[in-house]
């Protein structure tokens, strides 16, 4: 998953540690989900989304690696 | 007519499953049993409670030559409560990053007492040794826990 949550803090002018204390959540989880080690849940996606006045699939972006694909529906199955 | 009961006997037996099932949940929703339930202040009363304990083992040591043996189950048993409450307790700002970072440790603390309870069982059938005490488990567990939680966040707050 691709996040722009770096461009439209860039855009916005802010750091990390703002965007944290707009969204009530602590830095180091805004700081993993730019990093993509951390998928937030639906609730946080929506909040940033409106803090930032875009849409959540303008700010993360699926990418080929999470498509569901034929042999991951298989090994899902067993 | 037989075929309605049939079902609505299924299904209420499907009901008491469900309900059977859910118990657990339901009854100790909220208690605490939850990693991180505990609020934050119980962090700092573990934190406390540990210091003040090898505090007093050192005066005591220093002071009437006490042996750490001699005290052996108080501070152990108070020692493992205050690192119960260090991990269990909430952060300042507990959200779902540190929620996952706190599964994640959880996950590997598990795997890591598995193997350690893998090892006990060929050292008593194999090297016949003495396997490793439950206390010494359950502090092995706090303190992997421990350390893994604040590896991880680590990594988090790292840019």
């Amino acid at each position: 998953m691709k996040t722009w949550i770096k461009v439209e803090r860039a855009r916005h002018d802010m750091t990390q540690s703002d965007l944290a204390d707009a969204v009530l959540v602590s830095r180091g989880t805004i700081t993993s989900i730019e990093a993509g080690r951390f998928a937030p849940s639906v609730i946080l996606a929506l909040r940033i989304a409106e803090y930032f006045k875009v849409t959540v699939d303008e700010l993360f972006i699926l990418e080929d690696a999470d498509r569901p694909t034929k042999a991951k529906r298989r090994s899902r199955k067993i | 007519m037989n075929q309605t009961k049939e079902s609505t006997t299924s299904f209420k037996t499907n009901k008491t499953k469900v309900l059977l099932l859910s118990l657990p949940g339901k009854l100790f929703k909220g208690k605490g049993f939850n990693i991180g339930s505990y609020p934050h202040i119980f962090k700092k009363i573990g934190i406390w409670l540990a210091v003040g304990i090898i505090v007093v083992m050192i005066i005591l040591k220093l002071t009437i030559g006490a042996q750490i043996s001699d005290l052996k189950p108080y501070p152990k048993v108070l020692f493992m409560l205050a690192f119960w409450l260090i991990a269990m307790s909430k952060d300042k700002i507990e959200d779902e990053g540190v929620a996952n970072c706190r599964m994640q440790a959880y996950k590997f603390t598990y795997s890591f007492i598995l193997l350690l309870i893998i090892w006990n069982i060929i050292s008593v059938q194999i090297t016949h040794q003495a396997p490793v005490s439950i206390d010494l488990m359950i502090f092995t567990f706090q303190f992997v826990y421990l350390i893994a939680f604040k590896i991880g966040k680590y990594i988090n707050n790292k840019i």
